[in-house]
């Protein structure tokens, strides 16, 4: 083991194990009994989307659970070959639409390697700050959807009112509060003022003591750990073997970390932990993604300290747009624009390959270009998609309302799932 | 778009830097075409990771020797690129593996024709099952020995493989006015 990794240990129940509890799962003997086939989804409202599992149940136990993704499927990655980069990036939002800013920039930064540039420090240092409060957002989303869907409403609220604080930033600075297409190739589209980089920098500080208040609602709750601990347990052989990446893969007990292991943007100069789980199961989960919205509040904290100033975008004509301001008042900055829009941009021949950490896991693309300011191929790596395979294994065996408890642990997004 | 009737990539026999010895001698056995991007300004620096081209036949086993013997534990994403006007063989198919200790990834990538098939992978990993499923129902690239070769985006009865570069982006007729 690193020094980077932190075990996240399990603190004891507060009144002790009370022994009625050890057998409250019913178990149904040897008899099969009769079996039923069950549709659940894809309007199920803990499906977090579109999800459709098929289940075969015998009585209140699941014997085969068989996922069925697909329909929110929009052809993503057509749209991108058609398109091109510039005009791909609205599209990103609307991947994971927990964190659209998170999805802006793994997309810029897989297009500024097929151009061959490089976005200035401040353009990199703001990006990081997105991604990191995109990350606390989506977590604190996840987190609130799956409490609710276990039947704790209040941690909910809490969640989504820390949520509300995170779009008002969000809108401040990139004008939109859901899809804010704020990356631009080679920078970013809107400078940071100082006073949001400071009020960003007192909520992330007083983020752990909010952090507090939810594990105090969830982490020694009674129910809460009956319903979550040793449910859905997944090993590391099955977690790699299913390739899993993002908080599902650290809770069992792998600390791989894009973010720790290939640094990209500003992550190289701050100083952040990787949390890990040591049981992979629901409860680790938990665990490891309340861990992980401590350390995204460490992460923005220390970028904001180091902010450096400069442009925000690279002078790099033949790729990257020019300033709005520009193209507002001046005729060679708007037909400049105009080209680049309309495809009068050439980019290198060759592959390229650019993954990230997203919230929900590694996502990121590989790029084949064949000249031009559209890609050949786009292939999005969506973590979601991944992580969702391994429900197949892990629900059977389980009973039906363990499902609820399994989907919110995974934390998937249909609309990255599907493309 | 011109018609680009040949990939961009230029294969030789020389392992590029940045493979590890232990990769170079896992993959001996096999005949291994390695990739280079000469007009790539950022690859070898953060752009892309190594590649290689191999036979249809040699593909599950060079990744089952880069599994067992260079320890890719991880297969990370898998793909396929087309051509639709390369002869004989139109379509490139990539599958990307990762060492988890190392941190080194290697692209393999094998040419196959329109109606052959790829022997499959998922006798190594789990996660080939769905990665080929997506990649069959968007290319109709047939992987043999897939336990359920299926679509899994598109409807069951759909007709026509929407990431072709020959699908209009409009789609089908049929589906117009």
């Amino acid at each position: 083991m690193s020094d980077h990794e932190t075990i996240v240990a399990k603190p004891p129940l507060p009144t002790g194990e009370n022994p009625e509890f050890a057998d409250i799962r019913l178990d149904a003997g040897d008899d099969p009994g009769e079996r039923m086939v069950l549709n659940m989804g894809p309007q199920h409202p803990s499906t977090h989307g579109v999800l459709r599992i098929l289940l075969e149940i015998d009585g209140e136990r699941v014997v085969t659970a068989v996922p069925d993704v697909g329909y929110l499927h929009r052809g993503k990655e057509k749209i991108g070959e058609s398109l091109g980069y510039h005009r791909y990036i609205p599209y990103t939002d609307r991947l994971d639409y927990l964190a659209p800013l998170a999805n802006n920039c793994s997309a810029t930064w897989a297009f500024e390697k097929v151009c061959g540039i490089q976005a200035p420090e401040r353009a990199e240092a703001i990006r990081t700050i997105g991604c990191e409060l995109a990350r606390i957002s989506a977590h604190l989303l996840g987190l609130g959807a799956y409490a609710m869907d276990v039947g704790a409403m209040t941690v909910f609220l809490y969640t989504f009112s820390e949520r509300e604080t995170l779009y008002n930033f969000f809108e401040y600075l990139t004008g939109a509060r859901f899809t804010t297409t704020y990356t631009r190739i080679g920078g970013v589209s809107r400078d940071a003022e100082e006073g949001w980089l400071k009020d960003v920098r007192a909520f992330a500080e007083t983020l752990h003591a909010k952090a507090d208040t939810w594990e105090n609602l969830l982490t020694n709750n009674r129910i809460w750990r009956i319903r979550n601990e040793g449910v859905a347990v997944i090993t590391r052989e099955m977690a790699l073997s299913y390739g899993l990446t993002g908080p599902v893969l650290r809770a069992s007990g792998v600390p791989y970390d894009v973010r720790k292991d290939r640094p990209y943007g500003f992550y190289d100069r701050v100083d952040f932990e990787v949390p890990v789980g040591r049981h992979g199961d629901c409860y680790d989960r938990y665990l490891v993604r309340m861990a992980e919205i401590r350390q995204s509040a460490r992460i923005v904290t220390q970028v904001i300290d180091q902010m450096p100033d400069g442009p925000i975008l690279a002078d790099e004509p033949k790729f990257v747009l020019p300033d709005k301001q520009g193209v507002m008042t001046g005729m060679e900055q708007l037909i400049h624009q105009f080209m680049l829009i309309t495809g009068e941009m050439d980019t290198p021949k060759g592959e390229v390959h650019s993954h990230t950490e997203l919230p929900k896991g590694e996502g990121g693309y590989i790029i084949r270009s064949e000249g031009g300011a559209a890609p050949w191929r786009l292939k999005y790596r969506a973590p979601s998609f991944v992580n969702l395979q391994i429900l197949k294994d892990i629900i059977p065996g389980n009973m039906i309302a363990d499902i609820v408890a399994i989907l919110g642990s995974i934390d998937f997004v249909m609309g990255e799932c599907d493309k | 778009m011109d018609r680009v009737t040949q990939s961009c990539m230029v294969y030789t026999d020389e392992a590029p830097e940045g493979v590890s010895d232990a990769v170079k001698t896992a993959l001996k056995p096999f005949e291994v075409k390695w990739s280079v991007h000469p007009e790539h300004p950022t690859f070898g620096g953060h752009g892309g990771w190594p590649g290689c081209l191999v036979s249809n036949e040699d593909w599950p086993k060079v990744f089952a020797a880069l599994k067992d013997e260079a320890n890719f534990e991880y297969l990370v994403d898998h793909t396929a690129v087309d051509y639709p006007d390369r002869k004989p063989e139109r379509f490139t198919v990539l599958g990307l593996a990762q060492n988890l200790e190392t941190q080194e990834r290697l692209m393999v990538r094998t040419r196959v024709a329109e109606g052959g098939a790829v022997p499959t992978l998922t006798h190594l990993w789990m996660s080939a099952d769905w990665a080929e499923r997506e990649t069959f129902d968007m290319f109709g690239i047939r992987f043999a020995g897939h336990p359920e070769l299926t679509r899994i985006y598109m409807p069951q009865d759909f007709d026509g493989w929407p990431l072709r570069r020959d699908f209009p982006m409009q789609g089908h007729n049929r589906f117009r006015d």
